[in-house]
């Protein structure tokens, strides 16, 4: 098992290496550069420009301004004369913000908490916590109860909602939340203040949270029903065993197994919906970092929070593989 | 309640109702078993044997199934008329079944140890210690080696016939009095398939329980039961001593099998000869003999104008068909040639 | 209770009705038929499909005329004081920031949509369905090689590699082509193809060493043969299901992209078939949402409609085409 992971862990470094090297390929491939295509900002004399373009080593051959990047650099100190090591990503520094003028990095921009408010990456984490926490805290139970009920009036009225919502995109239920309960019933603020600590996240969370949680109920539903037709559920009965215990031990645990399975895609969805919802609810993460930057032709910050959501989406995809091994012995022990 | 047949079957009707009408899987069934005596049924499938098990363990889905109509004594009591907590006090503890497949019988994410404690943590009201004790004398009753250790295993560490033996540990368990084995080494080698039967015949005399013995397999109800109910399209076409219906069969159905199949004592030049054609859909049949289009010895405007009910035929010997057909009688030159 | 032994009469044994065979797919579209949400879907879809043909004829005002002294008109049920903003009946659904017809804008945008969702999926379809019988089929260093590939591409982010590529290259030939079309078909086929690819690889994998595969080769039947004769018939069921859902999918890129102002560039040509798009809409919509929820409304129902039809008919499809059923 250990191997296993050490194998997992292994092909990070290569896909984030290919990862990197694509968005950097793509970053540099646009025309123009950071310091002169937003025209809303003072054109920058040239002598700054330069050193500016020293600074973020912008005047390196191209091979060199990546491996700078993603691994590590070496070069001379100028106080010491020694040589010494400049880390990139792999030692978790992202480089320099463009639009900070090189004062902050984005590491830095990303993660450090300004007088007491959150971090940008906490936003985003808080986001994509609490939804998916919602959306399994309640849709693995109503699932397990539609299965319970099948073809019931309980059966009908989730699958119709569930199947409503899955089938809404996540953009556009947001928009629509936004439009009835923030534009017309006014109960929140269109531009929300971030400093109330609960009613700002109501919305996001819900829009997220909804979509997620209809395809989880309808997929626990489905496998319920599955597992309930399965020869080891007629074997329980028999021996006697009440609904209790069949449903309780028999059944669920082998449901879970598919719902597992699930989570690491919807990990990934669920990283993909916190671009769309931050966007929409104005929510001060991570995604709307991204979009600013992009505007903004802000390379590093682009790469940067690129790397970090890939970085992300492979440990969580390793978490769910583990669990998987947790939940179905048949993959433990070999 | 010391007399008197462990169990029996009067009349059962079991039915299903599906898209295109209601299918009788079970009908018009009435047998008995005696304390300690095994009992074969025998049918190709969909001829309502598994049914009839699934109907005494009263594990009929409903929808779409339903038990219709007669009666289940056992021990005197009709199971029909207990209340489904009694009923769960009788499943697994005073009846046991065993089943088919034991790869999918068994439940793949507990182990093995726990799928046996289950029961006798329920049933014999133990303590999860007693349990484990009593799991390992079971799993070595059945023959598995190092008992002990392997109570943490799952099913996928053993073998199928191993897999089939914690089956039969699971279901003696309880030291049942009637046990039900559908089908119990159908999905075996035929190696492995000879090792599961004389188990289940030792242990059916040390506990002293009944057993009913599902399957398709002639040779398996020739080497197990006492008696055989031969079934086909759901009723009952032929019942008596197991010697009785081997040597001297008179239902042309039960003929028609022992003809097929090849025997160690007869002469190698006859030919085997199978049954033509196929067993009915049952849905909506009408009131004909079930067998009569495949039957060599039918006879138009009798077979087909009743269905023929269960008469004597001998001593302990019941045969539905309206004449005395037997191994012997010749075909006649007119009926069909296999298709 | 008959004793004799049966004559030797003529018999005749009654006869047992078989049922009629049918083939696979007549069986698949009967049960689609049967499914009253894709049914409905397939209907809703044909509608849009028109609404996209029709546009021109459908539409009163061009999308992009504007007119003066009738901008943020509100739809034509809604009355306000001032007689710029009150509703007209010409203007059914209102007018936007600057004075263009919003029914005209929602009609176009619908051509925007349905090509985004169906374009990329074609090249997908090209590009993936190949590589996957290739890789598949020959096994060894090559798939080893095209599935680390995909395996790369698959653990990026999808959103972001398409926000990152339309931004990236906006300004360049790419971008401009199509008012920023051609660059979304690209960046969406460029993430879409692993899915098909994997898809169809396992397909093959299941199949290659199925007997009829060893059957045909053994006959001498050439590989390209045995590929699209043999194992593509195979793949066809969930290839459809893949391509029905694939389609939400890019709908809802486009109008994200547009909504972040990277995506579709609105056109001020009088004869551009693309003058606008929903994303658009929804951006315009979303900024003067203070003056009414209505031009942000529209356009996201018709998203929503139609993304929410194409998955009902893939849940659809699905269903019809497996064999297992319920």
């Amino acid at each position: 098992m250990s191997e296993y992971i050490i194998r997992r862990v292994f092909w990070f470094f290569p896909v984030l290496l290919a990862v990197g090297a694509i968005t950097f390929g793509i970053a540099r491939m646009t025309p123009g550069g950071p310091f002169d295509t937003d025209p809303n900002r003072r054109q920058l004399p040239a002598a700054t420009e330069k050193v500016l373009r020293a600074k973020f080593g912008m005047d390196l051959p191209f091979w060199r301004q990546f491996t700078r990047y993603m691994l590590f650099d070496i070069e001379t100190d100028p106080k010491t004369k020694q040589p010494k090591i400049v880390w990139g990503a792999l030692g978790g520094n992202l480089g320099p913000t463009y639009q900070s003028r090189g004062s902050q990095s984005v590491q830095d921009y990303l993660f450090r908490s300004v007088s007491g408010k959150p971090s940008r990456f906490q936003y985003s984490a808080r986001l994509g916590l609490q939804s998916i926490i919602f959306a399994l805290t309640l849709g693995i139970p109503l699932g397990v109860i539609a299965a319970l009920n099948q073809n019931s009036w309980i059966d009908y009225i989730l699958l119709l909602i569930s199947t409503s919502f899955a089938a809404l995109p996540t953009l556009i239920t947001g928009i629509l939340m936004l439009i009835v309960f923030a534009s017309q019933l006014k109960w929140f603020a269109i531009i929300p203040k971030w400093d109330d600590p609960v009613r700002p996240w109501i919305l996001p969370t819900l829009t997220l949270g909804m979509g997620i949680l209809a395809f989880i109920a309808r997929l626990t539903r489905n496998t319920v029903l599955e597992v309930m037709g399965q020869d080891f559920v007629r074997t329980a009965r028999a021996k006697g065993l009440g609904d209790f215990l069949v449903n309780g031990r028999h059944i669920l645990r082998n449901a879970l197994l598919p719902i597992v399975t699930i989570l690491g895609p919807l990990f990934a969805g669920l990283l993909t919906g916190t671009l769309f919802v931050e966007t929409i609810f104005q929510v001060p993460g991570m995604g709307t970092t991204i979009v600013t930057a992009l505007g903004k032709r802000d390379y590093s910050m682009i790469m940067g929070t690129t790397l970090l959501y890939t970085f992300i989406l492979i440990v969580g995809n390793l978490l769910v593989d583990l669990l998987y091994g947790v939940v179905d012995p048949r993959i433990r022990v070999k | 309640m010391a007399n008197g047949p462990l169990l029996e079957v009067q009349n059962l009707e079991t039915h299903f109702k599906t898209q295109d009408g209601v299918v009788k899987a079970v009908n018009n069934v009435s047998f008995h078993v005696d304390r300690g005596e095994t009992l074969g049924i025998v049918g190709e499938s969909g001829s309502g044997k598994s049914v009839t098990a699934l109907s005494i363990m009263r594990l009929i889905p409903n929808p779409p199934g339903k038990i219709a109509g007669g009666k289940m004594l056992f021990d005197g009591e009709n199971l029909l008329d207990l209340s489904e907590p009694e009923m769960r006090d009788i499943r697994g503890n005073r009846i046991s079944m065993i089943f088919q497949d034991p790869m999918t019988s068994l439940n793949p994410v507990l182990t093995i140890g726990r799928q046996i404690t289950e029961s006798l943590e329920l049933h014999m009201k133990m303590t999860p210690r007693e349990a484990s004790n009593r799991a390992v004398e079971l799993l070595g009753m059945v023959g598995i080696p190092s008992a002990a250790r392997r109570l943490d295993d799952y099913p996928h560490q053993f073998s199928g016939g191993m897999r089939q033996r914690v089956m039969i540990a699971m279901g003696l368990s309880c030291s049942p009095e009637l046990l039900i084995a559908d089908e119990p080494t159908t999905a075996l080698d035929v190696t492995i398939q000879a090792q599961i039967l004389e188990l289940i015949k030792r242990l059916q005399r040390e506990i002293g329980m009944a057993v009913i013995i599902i399957t398709h397999d002639l040779g398996v109800v020739a080497g197990m039961a006492d008696r055989v109910v031969v079934m086909y399209a759901g009723r009952m076409v032929e019942e008596g001593v197991t010697q009785e219906i081997f040597e001297n069969p008179r239902m042309p159905y039960t003929i028609g099998l022992l003809r097929s199949i090849p025997r160690l004592d007869e002469s190698s030049d006859r030919r085997l000869t199978p049954i033509r054609g196929l067993p009915p859909d049952l849905i909506a049949l009408p009131e004909i003999c079930p067998f009569s289009p495949r039957c060599d010895y039918f006879v138009a405007g009798k077979c087909d104008a009743q269905t023929p009910p269960l008469r004597n035929v001998g001593p302990d010997h019941r045969a539905a068909c309206l004449f005395d057909i037997t191994l012997q009688t010749p075909i006649p030159e007119t009926a069909v040639e296999a298709v | 209770m008959a004793t004799t032994i049966p004559s030797t009469q003529a018999n005749a044994a009654p006869e047992i009705p078989l049922r009629a065979p049918r083939s696979l797919w007549s069986d698949a579209w009967r049960r689609l038929r049967k499914n009253v949400a894709a049914m409905a879907s397939i209907i809703v879809i044909i509608l849009f499909v028109l609404m996209a043909i029709f546009a021109p004829q459908l539409s009163r005002f061009s999308p992009i005329t504007q007119t003066a002294n009738n901008s943020l008109r509100q739809p034509f049920w809604i009355k306000t004081n001032s007689p710029t903003t009150t509703g007209l009946p010409q203007h059914i659904l209102g007018t936007d920031a600057i004075g263009r017809d919003i029914f005209s804008q929602l009609m176009y945008g619908t051509r925007v949509s349905l090509i985004v969702g169906f374009i990329p999926q074609v090249i997908v379809l090209l590009i993936g369905v190949p590589i996957g019988l290739i890789s598949g089929y020959a096994g060894g260093r090559v798939d080893n090689l095209l599935m680390r590939i995909t395996d790369i591409v698959y653990a990026f982010p999808d959103v972001l590699f398409v926000i990152t590529l339309t931004t990236a290259l906006r300004e360049t030939f790419l971008g401009q082509a199509f008012n920023g079309l051609l660059l979304i078909f690209i960046a969406l086929s460029i993430v879409g193809w692993t899915g098909l690819t994997r898809l169809v690889r396992g397909q093959v994998l299941s199949l290659k060493e199925k007997e009829f595969i060893e059957a045909a080769r053994a006959v001498g039947v050439p590989t390209s043969a045995i590929l699209f004769k043999h194992i593509l018939p195979n793949c066809l069921a969930p290839l459809i299901v893949s391509v029905a859902f694939g389609v939400p999918g890019a709908i809802i890129a486009e109008a994200f992209l547009t909504f972040l102002g990277t995506g579709m560039r609105p056109s001020t040509d009088i004869n551009a078939p693309f003058p606008t798009s929903w994303g658009a809409m929804l951006l315009d919509g979303y900024n003067n949402l203070s003056s009414g929820p209505w031009y942000l409304l529209f356009p996201a129902l018709c998203v929503g409609i139609l993304t929410m039809a194409f998955t009902f008919l893939g849940d659809g499809l699905r269903d019809a085409l497996d064999p297992r059923g319920q």
